[in-house]
């Protein structure tokens, strides 16, 4: 079966050749310093001429990444169906974890770095921490809409408390789910970069860091293309994800 | 008279409002004997639904039992107690056919057998056709049909129906109203049955039982001696006239400020 190209479609890619040809143009016109942003084509240049660098530090980033987001989004998601079904949690804990999640962690960096070493447990914690509290937020709110009608139903069904929610609780918040995944990952992704950027030996925030410290542009933002490449990976894996969820949703 | 498949005795009821006992109802006791139509009727917020959410078992009452076949209920009881609410209340995810079948599946009976006697329930109600819809496919009426027939799909004596129509048009509400007596003269189901129409509750029903304000209690029980099957032509009888007149007096005199 072929698929018609929507108009959105066409308009997306046309925004984001926009982008790129910007990105490539307004350095080299002189409108933008080559120190704040190099062409895209130096950034690129420098991605492929220090390649095995790079791909050197992929496989430690995607492993904090893979563990941190674990931890994050299969605990969040458990702690917000949690706290989201039942309206006693939701009242006590969820304005102490929205009040605890002002508080800016990356402050805490340092401390977590004493705790926990120079290695990738300190990112993991870090990134695992950073996008917990979303997470939990997010699926929390998903569960907390369903409709009191459709539970007081099960009820006089006869469903057990497991039963409500493995049958109804959780199917009805499964688009929230695919939410909670889509924030808490990318926050993941965020959360290990800016841990790795802040104190590591090893991954690619680090050789970010590094680079910007020789004011070499071109190899930063060879790195912010490959993170770049990494969030667009996990938005497409989400989307497939959504698509096979929308069978599932209402009107 | 056959014996009283459901019994409510000595019932009261109080909600907690902000620490304030509330009183919902008072000392009401009601035996439906096996197959009965009965109707609750009473003026707005006079505790009718809460009567219903305490035959059901989703609510424990303050004072009194509640017994269905001599046993009391103190949690939902689906195989002996289907309930139908104002809302359809179907799972939006699965189709009409399984939405049937779902209190089946909660009890782990096999997928053959639940999808069996779904198939069943829905031809019952009219639905023969329509098993693979989801529910947003449906229209209110249907929708309703649906949770009807998931109400019977265990074959419970007694069936509870708490303002099944009330969010329907005037036109899908009389169909409605007679494919349920049509279901109801095919199984033989106790039925007790809230409504806000005195028109519905009589001409449903063998016996409309009739609630004061809040604190609710049983001001009348008015046995409905109208013919079976009842027909459109009835409603403008002097007898279906009487008997809405003397309803209308209680709730009236209840609703009067």
């Amino acid at each position: 079966m072929r698929r018609e190209v929507s108009p959105v479609r066409v308009g997306q890619a046309a925004l984001s050749l926009a982008i790129l040809a910007a990105w490539e143009a307004l350095p080299r016109l002189g409108l933008v310093p080559r120190l704040f942003v190099p062409p895209l084509s130096e950034a690129v240049g420098a991605l492929i001429a220090d390649r095995a660098a790079y791909a050197g530090s992929l496989p430690t980033t995607l492993g904090e990444i893979v563990v941190a987001y674990a931890i994050a989004c299969g605990g969040g998601i458990l702690v917000g169906q949690l706290i989201g079904a039942a309206r006693p949690a939701r009242r006590v804990l969820l304005p102490v974890i929205r009040a605890a999640y002002a508080v800016p962690l990356v402050v805490l960096y340092p401390v977590m770095m004493v705790w926990f070493g120079l290695g990738a447990e300190s990112k993991i914690a870090f990134a695992a921490i950073y996008a917990f509290v979303p997470t939990v937020l997010t699926m929390a709110a998903g569960v907390a809409a369903l409709s009191p009608g459709l539970a007081e139903t099960a009820r006089a069904l006869g469903a057990t408390r497991a039963q409500h929610i493995l049958y109804i609780a959780l199917p009805a918040s499964l688009p929230s789910l695919v939410a909670a995944l889509r924030l808490g990952g990318a926050l993941v992704i965020v959360g290990v970069i800016v841990a790795e950027m802040l104190g590591a030996a090893d991954g690619l925030g680090f050789l970010i860091t590094r680079h910007r410290t020789l004011l070499n542009s071109p190899g930063v933002y060879a790195g912010i293309i490959l993170v770049l490449g990494m969030t667009g990976a996990h938005e497409v894996l989400l989307r497939r994800l959504e698509r096979r969820v929308a069978a599932f949703r209402a009107s | 008279m056959s014996k009283a498949v459901l019994s409510l005795r000595g019932i009261s009821h109080a909600f907690a409002v902000d620490g304030v006992a509330v009183p919902a109802l008072a000392d009401i006791d009601v035996d439906v004997p096996d197959g009965q139509f009965v109707s609750v009727v009473g003026p707005s917020g006079c505790g009718k639904s809460t009567l219903l959410s305490l035959a059901a078992g989703l609510r424990r009452p303050s004072r009194g039992v509640v017994l269905c076949d001599g046993e009391e209920v103190t949690a939902p009881m689906p195989r002996k107690i289907g309930m139908v609410f104002q809302e359809a209340n179907l799972l939006p995810w699965l189709s009409a056919i399984e939405n049937v079948a779902f209190p089946l599946k909660l009890r782990g009976v096999a997928k053959p057998q639940r999808l069996q006697a779904a198939a069943r329930m829905l031809e019952l109600t009219g639905l023969a056709g329509f098993e693979e819809r989801l529910p947003h496919q449906l229209s209110g009426g249907m929708k309703q049909r649906v949770a009807i027939a998931r109400g019977l799909v265990q074959d419970p004596g007694v069936l509870l129906m708490d303002e099944p129509f009330a969010s329907l048009d005037e036109q899908t509400r009389m169909v409605l109203g007679d494919e349920l007596l049509r279901i109801w003269s095919e199984t033989r189901k106790t039925v007790l049955f809230v409504t806000h129409s005195l028109h519905e509750a009589v001409y449903l029903a063998d016996r409309v039982i009739v609630l004061s304000a809040r604190p609710g209690r049983i001001v009348d029980d008015v046995d409905v001696s109208l013919p079976r099957p009842r027909t459109f032509a009835m409603t403008s009888s002097e007898r279906f006239g009487a008997l809405k007149e003397r309803i209308w007096r209680h709730i009236r005199r209840a609703e009067r400020p």
